[in-house]
This record gives structure tokens, C-alpha cells and sequence, in this order.
């Protein structure tokens, strides 16, 4: 697997946001935000197989200790911020992990709905956690990277974004092909196998459930400083739905597949509702149904084998 | 290494669209672009045509043009969703150029753009009332007025009546919370006591457990944040058989036709705060509701009647700048603003606030229609915190 | 005691509409292992049909809890059959799939119906209240909690007492030995999943009066079904009905008691079965 295909992604990733308008720049920083909140959630269900519904928890839970910090005490140092919300992120996903892995099947799935839901009813109802006349906290502004003369804008705001993504995309890419990410297909596959041969697939699948919490905290951290806002919501289950689509979307238990599948769902759903303000549901319901019934492992993966098709029949040489 | 190149044109696929759209805008807009954004899918999907109706026949009176420019309106879709509402707004600002957006609706929504347009220099105006704290920015143009003076006139009628002693019922969010200090701040400031307030959460649908608590009242003053909501808290409250009068805000006399005739007779005889009634006398009503009944095909409403003023407002903001729709020029143009709508006479107090009339109306039936009938004016109409 | 009484049949009443509303997703899931996140939609356009059916063409309120029930049962088979039967086993794709049938058919009711909410219907010779211990309390709730026993008391039998449920228990605990009896587990399958939407359907209609006739119905009724589901328990009657009735009084009394954290003391619930028993009280383990 040599490098030069992503190298040559990172660069397209690079390059055109400089020919777009801000408008566009701010949609792919949207993009690869989701692109990172889709990957961390493969980790817990593509990987380990655990579905989960309240992987906005961690995501909000990370934005929330932006959102926070800026509104109480006024901090805008993405030093302080970024490693605190990690940290809050984490914390939350430690503990949640602890609560809903003592369920299983079904019953993990009700449970981290009912975690999330928990936490989205405390940002609700709990004034410290919000701004004066709304629900949520905003006026969060672009961050402070601590450089002096450095102010962030859209575009740089951009990059920023792309640095973390791509340290996260191979963070998340060495864990995934490592031992640990093969025990945790293999728990995946067949658990009382795994367990049989000595592994202790708890202490496994807490440890993919943090490590994807964590993840999760990272793109909630960047999106609060995309949004401007954060409310209640992003810990809701309008929120963790999203990475569950985008995953099954684009190819579950694939690398990238989440990746397409954000792209997909964040452009679908941008020019959809531009161009029909008011059947771009059902297009994007459509989309799904359609994704499940004709290329059911993913769009990422449908793809991949037209491609495969198309290069076998032009004989183009396999690499 | 094929395997990337796939994902590299299937990535290069999506993006273009936006690489070209990106390009176009590069230019300097001739024509006045006015973004708004409306409710068009969500809860309260049947709102956001009405207020773009009102939009619409506002620009259609003086040929989309003003100060010898065109006028262009762009109407996008909020799904009654806070991110959407934000990036809705990034889309008209950046990709369409706007310098000014009516809209949104939800007072949630508007707290969370609001740094942003500000920072943008956009001139924005709510549908439907904003929180005071939305003046630190200035750069909103809050009609007909804020939250607490919209429903002012609600606590001062109480008092007016003779009550004593009140009940406020409302639902548990900023807008809620904000209509509800307005009744109680009137009510107040004209000697009357609320001696218990009762508040739930948004999207309740079962009022039982509200309704069957109270204490002794004079008067029960409630607000609750939606038409669907409306219907079951009124229904119910005729269920529970609730003796205590009612005095209803903002949604109340501002339903839509479509559903107040849906409630049947148990309705009639409700009073309540409307800032708009079809049948208010005077010249301009009559011709406005005759043009937008033959324009669009059913009697107006307070909705309609509220975006049709505010884009009279900023028309006549863009007449006094000449066509010049930079925020710098049009925001104080704003502020100086006069004119007449089919809700009475307008003007703009200094931190952007318009100032109108307030009305209790009464609803009535006759000839088996229903309909708002005026019963009582409050003129010039201020949030009591201003007045200090 | 009055004050005790009213609150108590108010939580009755809204029970039972989500031992409706999650009685038959509660079943489906624990029989076919589906998790349809369709099933609030399904009460969603039960509710509009039963709807235009009672309210528009004046039929009686009964034949429009019917015509409620049969339109989403036959969403719902047509659902079932045309696209989850491919799914059996693979919950990632069900889940895509239902939520993707979310948006389709709230869009669709936008379509076909319109954006603005219907008022709350029930019967004509239902509306107006009884005195119950010198205070007022509407006949219509009491038709609900009423209505919703008997119905209990029907899904009871037919799952603890007929051939029909027979099968069904006997398919959740072992799929392979059941087919392995010669019965054919995909009929029982389809006649399930058209029960189980039929009761969504139906609740819609029974339900208008308290929760009213909206486009986003379908979202809303989905969380308080996973809710009570969690709370009663996968896979029986009973669960539902206790998660049911054991939130809706919780509900009433939390909002009698402290107004301000209503939704919060149905969370709270939640949590606290799971934490004791995550499988819901009265779950089947799966």
C-alpha cells in the first residue's frame, strides 16, 4: 500500500480550495469535519462492530468545552481549548463506554441513545451551559493559534482543519491496520472465538470505544469553531445519526468509506436543498434507500468495483 | 493505487460543482440582492410561503427596482434548523453577495448567525420579533418589536380589565421566556401580581398535567410557540374545563386562517394580542388585503402583513440611500425610516427596534366564519426594560 | 387525593399511547430482530389518513383508527416485504434503510398533506369531560387508557395464547429449529411486521388527541418508543405496556412536581433502568 495515492489526494485537498469562493472553502472544511466524525464512529461500529447511537455525545461534548471556555472565561487559545475539549471528550467516552458496554446487540444501541439523549437534555435544561437568550452558546470566534501577527480566516481556517484531518486520517489508519484494530475484527466476526483464544475482548472494544469517542471530540472541537454555535442538538440523536449514515453510506468497516460517505451526504444535502427547498428530504431519503437496495456495502465500495470492472475490461495493468 | 484514483475523481466529481459555482461570483452584483430565509420543510412548513408572500407582493409594488437598481431576492430554506440557518446564511453572504437577509424565524436561530452577520456587516431583520440582546450587534432591524414588548400590551390589557392576580403558562425556551416577561412586566408595572408561572417544554404536546395544577387566578396570560401547539393547549384547555380566562400572545391571533377554522366554536370569544387582523380599518388594509387576495388566493395574515412591512422598510431605507446597499449607509437610513403598513404607522427607534401599534383582539364568528376583530389599541409600542 | 387521582389517569392515558406507539416496534424487534426506525413514521401517517378520513370526510372516529391502522400496515408490509426481507440480518443496513423511509414519508405528508398541523380529533360522542373527584377530566383520555387495555389485553393473548404467537416467541429463541418444523417463518414474518404497523397506524389516530397530527411526528415518535422500549424491555407485550404507563405516570407527576425538568425525568428513567438492568425490566435477553 504505498503512499503516493493519498499523497495525491492530500495535494487535490490542498489545492482547490484556493479556486473556490469562501463559500466553498466553507464547505469542504464541513466536509472533512464530518469526513473525521464519520471515521472515528468506523472505528466502534465499522471495526469493532458496536452500534451506536450516541456518538454525538463525544462530538458535542468536545465543541460544548470550546463553546464553554470562550463563553465563560473567554478563551480563544486553541492550545488550551483543543486540548481540554479532547480531554472532556475522552472523559465522557470513558464513562459512557463503561455504562453501555455492560449491554450488548440491541441493547448497546438503546443505551447509547439513551446516554446521548441524557446529556442533550442537560445542555437543555442546565443555564451555565448556555448563552443568554437561546439554547446553546455562541459567539465563538475562530481560534487563536497563539502566533502573534497569525489571524485566522476562512481559508486558513481551512487548512487548519485539513493539518488535523490528515493527522487524524493516519493516526486512525495505523490503529485500524494494526494488531489491535485485527482483534477487533476479529472480535467483530466472531466474539466467543476471540474470547476463547485469551483476548480480552472487553477491555478491546472500551478501548475502540474511547479511542473513537476521542476522535469524535476532535471534530466536535473543530466544528465549534466552523459553526460558531453549539447547541443542544449536537449531542442529540439528529446528530449521531449523521456519522451512522455516512458510514453505512460510503462502505462500512472500509477505511473510506466514511469519507466518501460524508462527501456525499455534505454535498447532497448543501445543493439539494438549494435547488429544491422543498422535496430535498426526500432526496436525501431516497438517496439512502437507494444506497442500501442497489450497493448495499456502500457507495464507496460501488464504486470501487465499477472502477475495477472498467480498468479489467481496458486491460489496464493491476497494480 | 487505482483504488485512489477512484476516490480521487469520484472526490474531484463532487467538488466542481462548487468550483464553478465559485468562479461566477466573482464579480461586483449590479442588481440589490435580498437573502431570505424561510421555513420550507420542518414543523412549521406552511409558514415560510406566507412570509415570502408578503416579501414578494412588498417587491412587486415597485417593479423589483428602487434607486434605479434591481432588486433580486434569493429565498432559502432554514428547515427550521439552527446549522442550516447558519449555513444558509454563509451561502447568501459569501457565494450570492448579500448585504441584506430577512430572516429567520426561530429566535434560537437568530442568536446563533447573529456574530457572524454582524461581523459580516449584513442588515437583518427577524419575521417575528428578536431579544433585546440582539441590539449589541447592531445591525438587526428587530419588527414589530422585541419579544418582551411584542406581548407588553397582553399585561397591560389584564390590568386594564381589572384582573388582579395571573397566571403566566408558557413554553420553556428563549422566545417563550422572553413573551412571557412581557406580560409579566406590564401586568406589573400596572399593580397586578403573578402569583404562580407555569412553564413546559418545548414541543409538549400533553398540557394535563399543567392545566390540572394551577392555583386561583384572575387570569391565566400563556404563550405557546406554535400553531400545532395552540390548537392542543387551547383544545385541552377546554377538556380540564379550566375556568380561569385566558389571554393569549403572538400565535394566538396571528393563526392562519386554516387553523382557527379548524378548532370549531369552542375558540370564539378568545382574546388575545395581534399585532395584524385582516379586517382593521383603515384605507391601506383594504386595498393590501384586496391585492394579496387576488395575488395569492387567501385572506392575509399577520405573518404575510409582517415580512410585507419589514421589506416596505428597507425599501424605503434604500430609497433614501439611492440604491446603495452597503451596511454603512443603509443602517442609518434605517434608523430613520417612516412608514405606513396595513399594521399602522412604523418607525425605528435608534437601536434599531421599530416602533408600532399593538392590538387585543377578540376572535369572533359571523356567518360562519371566523375571524379577529380589533377590540382595543396600543399605540407605539416599547419594551418596558426601555423605557428606564 | 384529587390532585393524585388526575395526575395519575393523565400519565395512564399518555401511557398508553406509548405502550401503543412502542408495543409493536418492541415486538418486531425482538421477533425479527429489526430495528425499524420507520415505526414513528408509520404512526405519523396513520394519524394523517385516520385524519383525513375522520376529520375531512366525517367518517366515525372508529373507521378512522381503522383506516389509520390499514394504511400504515400496508406501508409498512409493502416496506417490509419489498425491501427489509433482503435485510434479515444486517442491522447497519436496516437501520439506513428505515431512517432513509423517515424522510421519504414526512416529506411525502408535507406533500400530500401540507405544512400546517391538524388540530387533535377524537370522537364526537367522546369530547367533553367527567367530574372525577370535583375536578374536570376529559372523556377522551379515559377512552385512551381504555382502548389501550383492551388492546393490551388482545396482543397479549394473541402472543401468549395462540399458534400465531407461538411461533413468534418460539422464532426469537431459536430461529433455525422453528423453520426447522416445517413452519414458514416469512409469512409469520410479513403477518408480524403488518401487525405491528397496523398498531403504529392505529395509535396515530388514538394518539391525535394528545400528541395532534404533525409532518414531524415522525422523528418525535420514534425517540419516545425507544424510550419506553428501553425502559420496558425488548420483545413483549408487557414490557411495553409497563415502560409504557411507568413513563407517562412519571411524566404527569414530574411535571406536576417540578415544571421545569420535564423531558429530563424521562431520561432520568431511562438511565436508571439501565444502569440496574439493562436489558429492561422486563426484556427478553437477545
Amino acid at each position: 500500500m504505498t503512499a503516493a495515492p493519498y499523497l495525491a489526494i492530500a495535494l487535490i485537498l490542498a489545492i482547490i480550495p484556493l479556486f473556490l469562493s469562501t463559500y466553498g472553502q466553507g464547505l469542504m472544511t464541513r466536509f472533512l469535519i464530518f469526513a473525521l466524525f464519520a471515521m472515528s464512529y468506523n472505528v466502534v461500529f465499522g471495526y469493532a462492530g458496536l452500534l451506536s447511537l450516541g456518538h454525538a455525545a463525544f462530538f458535542g461534548a468536545g465543541g460544548y468545552a470550546v463553546a464553554l471556555l470562550k463563553l465563560h472565561a473567554g478563551v480563544d487559545l486553541f492550545w488550551i481549548t483543543a486540548p481540554l475539549g479532547l480531554v472532556v471528550a475522552t472523559l465522557v467516552a470513558g464513562l459512557f463506554g463503561i455504562i453501555a458496554l455492560r449491554a450488548s446487540g440491541i441493547y448497546f444501541l438503546l443505551v447509547t441513545f439513551a446516554l446521548g439523549q441524557m446529556l442533550y437534555s442537560l445542555a437543555w435544561n442546565v443555564k451555565w451551559l448556555n448563552s443568554k437568550g437561546m439554547q446553546g452558546i455562541t459567539g465563538i470566534t475562530l481560534p487563536d493559534l497563539g502566533i502573534p501577527g497569525l489571524s485566522l480566516d476562512t481559508i486558513s481556517f481551512y487548512y487548519m482543519v485539513l493539518i488535523c484531518f490528515i493527522i487524524s486520517f493516519v493516526l486512525l489508519y495505523r490503529l485500524v491496520r494494526s494488531p489491535f484494530g485485527l482483534a477487533l475484527v476479529g472480535i467483530r466476526e466472531d466474539e466467543s472465538r476471540m474470547e476463547a483464544v485469551g483476548y480480552n475482548t472487553w477491555l478491546y472494544k472500551y478501548t475502540a470505544f474511547v479511542i473513537s469517542g476521542a476522535f469524535a471530540g476532535i471534530a466536535g472541537i473543530l466544528f465549534a469553531y466552523y459553526n460558531f454555535f453549539v447547541s443542544p442538538k449536537h449531542l442529540g440523536i439528529a446528530t449521531s445519526f449523521l456519522p451512522m449514515v455516512m458510514a453505512i453510506m460510503g462502505g462500512l468497516g472500509t477505511f473510506l468509506g466514511p469519507v466518501i460517505g460524508a462527501a456525499v451526504y455534505v454535498f447532497v444535502e448543501t445543493f439539494a436543498s438549494i435547488f429544491l427547498p422543498q422535496r430535498w428530504p426526500l432526496i436525501l431519503g431516497g438517496l439512502f434507500v437507494l444506497t442500501i437496495m442497489f450497493a448495499r456495502e456502500g457507495i464507496g465500495v460501488y464504486l470501487l468495483r465499477i472502477w475495477e470492472k472498467v480498468s479489467h475490461r481496458y486491460g489496464i495493468a493491476e497494480s | 493505487m487505482k483504488r485512489f484514483i477512484i476516490l480521487f475523481l469520484a472526490i474531484g466529481l463532487m467538488v466542481s460543482p462548487i468550483l464553478f459555482g465559485g468562479v461566477g461570483t466573482a464579480q461586483a452584483a449590479k442588481p440589490i440582492k435580498i437573502g431570505t430565509i424561510l421555513n420550507l420543510t420542518g414543523p412549521i412548513a406552511f409558514i415560510g410561503p406566507l412570509f415570502k408572500n408578503g416579501i414578494v407582493m412588498a417587491l412587486e409594488e415597485v417593479n423589483y427596482t428602487v434607486g434605479g437598481r434591481k432588486i433580486e431576492l434569493i429565498p432559502e430554506d432554514a428547515a427550521a434548523d439552527m446549522d442550516v440557518c447558519l449555513e444558509k446564511s454563509r451561502k447568501l453572504v459569501e457565494r450570492d453577495q448579500v448585504h441584506i437577509i430577512i430572516g429567520p424565524l426561530m429566535g434560537d436561530a437568530h442568536m446563533a448567525i447573529a456574530p457572524y452577520l454582524a461581523n459580516k456587516k449584513v442588515l437583518t431583520a427577524s419575521f417575528y420579533c428578536g431579544d433585546l440582546e440582539l441590539t449589541k450587534y447592531k445591525n438587526w432591524f428587530i419588527y414589530p418589536t422585541t419579544l418582551v414588548g411584542l406581548t407588553a400590551p397582553v399585561g397591560y390589557y389584564a390590568a386594564d380589565l381589572g384582573y388582579k392576580t395571573m397566571i403566566t403558562a408558557g413554553t420553556d425556551y428563549a422566545g417563550g421566556q422572553g413573551f412571557i416577561k412581557g406580560i409579566k412586566l406590564a401586568f406589573e408595572e400596572r399593580g397586578g401580581k403573578v402569583v404562580q408561572q407555569v412553564w413546559w417544554p418545548v414541543g409538549n404536546k400533553d398540557f394535563g398535567p399543567y392545566l390540572s395544577n394551577l392555583k386561583k387566578a384572575d387570569v391565566i396570560g400563556y404563550f405557546v410557540e406554535g400553531p400545532s401547539a395552540a390548537q392542543l393547549f387551547l383544545s385541552q384547555y377546554h377538556e380540564f374545563g379550566v375556568k380561569i380566562p385566558l389571554l393569549g400572545t403572538t400565535l394566538a391571533a396571528d393563526m392562519p386562517d386554516q387553523i382557527t377554522s379548524q378548532l370549531g366554536d369552542s375558540v370564539v370569544g378568545l382574546q388575545g394580542q395581534a399585532l395584524y387582523m385582516a379586517n382593521m380599518d383603515t384605507q391601506m388594509n383594504k386595498k393590501w388585503v384586496a391585492d394579496m387576495t387576488k395575488r395569492f388566493g387567501q385572506t392575509p395574515g399577520g405573518l404575510e402583513a409582517n415580512s410585507y412591512a419589514i421589506t416596505r422598510a428597507i425599501l424605503a431605507a434604500l430609497k433614501m440611500t439611492g440604491g446603495d446597499d452597503s451596511f454603512d449607509k443603509l443602517w442609518p437610513a434605517l434608523l430613520k425610516v417612516k412608514v405606513e403598513t396595513p399594521q399602522g404607522p412604523l418607525s425605528v427607534s435608534k437601536e434599531g427596534i421599530a416602533i408600532t401599534d399593538g392590538y387585543i383582539a377578540e376572535l369572533k364568528k359571523k356567518d360562519g366564519k371566523f375571524y379577529w376583530d380589533p377590540i382595543k389599541t396600543y399605540k407605539g409600542v416599547v419594551d418596558p426594560r426601555l423605557k428606564k | 387525593m384529587d390532585w393524585f387521582v388526575i395526575n395519575l389517569l393523565n400519565g395512564m392515558s399518555y401511557g398508553m399511547v406509548l405502550f401503543l406507539i412502542a408495543s409493536g416496534m418492541s415486538i418486531v424487534l425482538g421477533a425479527m430482530g429489526i430495528i425499524n426506525l420507520a415505526h414513528g413514521a408509520f404512526y405519523m401517517v396513520g394519524a394523517f389518513v385516520g385524519w383525513t378520513v375522520a376529520v375531512k370526510c366525517g367518517a366515525t372516529f372508529g373507521l378512522g383508527i381503522l383506516a389509520g391502522g390499514l394504511s400504515a400496515g400496508l406501508v409498512g408490509l409493502a416496506m417490509e416485504r419489498g425491501l427489509l426481507r433482503h435485510l434479515y440480518k444486517q442491522p447497519n443496513e436496516q437501520v439506513l434503510l428505515t431512517f432513509g423511509f423517515v424522510y421519504i414519508l414526512s416529506n411525502v405528508c408535507l406533500w400530500v398533506w401540507g405544512g400546517w398541523p391538524r388540530p387533535p380529533f377524537t370522537a364526537k360522542f367522546l369530547v367533553g369531560s367527567f367530574e372525577i373527584m370535583g375536578r374536570s377530566f376529559p372523556k377522551a383520555r379515559i377512552a385512551i387508557i381504555l382502548i389501550g387495555l383492551i388492546l393490551a389485553v388482545g396482543l397479549w393473548w394473541l402472543q401468549d395464547r395462540t399458534r400465531m404467537g407461538a411461533i413468534v416467541r418460539a422464532g426469537m429463541d431459536d430461529k433455525e429449529t422453528t423453520m426447522g418444523l416445517g413452519i414458514n417463518l416469512e409469512l409469520a414474518f410479513a403477518v408480524i411486521f403488518f401487525i405491528s404497523s397496523f398498531i403504529a397506524g392505529a395509535a396515530g389516530v388514538i394518539g391525535a388527541q394528545l400528541l395532534g397530527v404533525r409532518t414531524d411526528l415522525g422523528m418525535e415518535v420514534l425517540l419516545l418508543a425507544l424510550i419506553v422500549i428501553i425502559v420496558g424491555g425488548v420483545g413483549s407485550i408487557q414490557g411495553a405496556l409497563l415502560g409504557g404507563i411507568l413513563i407517562g405516570v412519571i411524566d404527569a407527576f414530574g411535571k406536576a412536581v417540578f415544571p421545569q425538568l420535564a423531558m429530563f425525568t424521562m431520561y432520568l428513567t431511562m438511565i436508571v433502568v439501565l444502569i440496574v438492568r439493562p436489558t429492561g425490566l422486563l426484556g427478553r435477553k437477545i
